[in-house]
């Protein structure tokens, strides 16, 4: 079977595919942030449901760490720009 | 503390002390501070990376999200002795607080529950503070605006 990155040998060609890999913006538990603040700022960053921004924080809560969105690249940077500067620990990394 | 906030139609009426503003344009001082100046003690929270895997994040996000957190600390510092803000100004308090109580623990190195413990109170006491004016935040802002003929 041939894999994506057989398929298109060049450096620049590569980069874009991998681009296109999605993305995941992980937002991280911390000692001091509310759990009601959590909740709110998915609301207001993602424009969740409060029901959805909730299991999201819980989750964050419980497990340490959430996957709150995942998409292309670009995307996901620019929501974690917006969680950080609601005050939220986030950061992008590779879809697993 | 009782309900500092107070929401109508299209503003928020605000009810605290000289003392607890100065508290508020203080912290919305430091972050902005931290935003302008590497070696601030907020300066590294301020500066997480935002994709792990690259080596250096693109200048053009990092200066967004510099230029959105300094915006907002501006309009707290200017705003923190308004008797009224708009829902804007309200909005701004809100991310400022929250910025500043992260980048606050950031500096003072809490990373895990327990380390709130080892705070001397009047660290501990400025961060609840921040904590307090949140949730008040949060309740006034997601409220329903009052009806004012009633």
């Amino acid at each position: 079977m041939t894999t994506p990155l057989e398929t298109f040998p060049e450096g620049d060609t590569l980069t874009a595919i991998a681009l296109d890999l999605p993305f995941d913006v992980i937002v991280w538990d911390d000692p001091v942030t509310l759990m009601t603040v959590v909740t709110r700022i998915l609301m207001k960053v993602f424009a969740y449901p409060k029901q959805k921004a909730y299991r999201l924080m819980l989750a964050v809560h419980e497990e340490g760490r959430a996957v709150v969105w995942s998409g292309e690249l670009n995307k996901a940077e620019a929501y974690c720009v917006r969680l950080h500067a609601s005050g939220l620990l986030a950061s992008v990394e590779p879809s697993s | 503390m009782s309900m500092p906030f107070d929401r109508t139609v299209d503003s928020i009426r605000v009810d605290l002390s000289r003392e607890i503003r100065r508290y508020v344009s203080g912290l919305a001082a430091s972050v902005l501070q931290g935003t302008r100046d590497g070696t601030h003690p907020f300066a590294h929270r301020l500066a997480a990376p935002i994709t792990v895997t690259k080596d250096q994040d693109d200048a053009f996000l990092v200066l967004a999200r510099t230029d959105v957190i300094a915006t907002a600390a501006q309009i707290t510092e200017s705003t923190a002795f308004s008797e009224e803000l708009t829902l804007d100004e309200a909005e701004a308090w809100f991310d400022t607080l929250q910025v500043g109580c992260q980048a606050l623990s950031g500096s003072l190195r809490v990373t895990i529950p327990q380390d709130l413990d080892r705070l001397d109170p009047d660290d501990r006491e400025r961060l609840r503070l921040a904590q307090d004016l949140l949730s008040f935040l949060v309740d006034v802002l997601d409220e329903p605006p009052c009806d004012e003929e009633n």
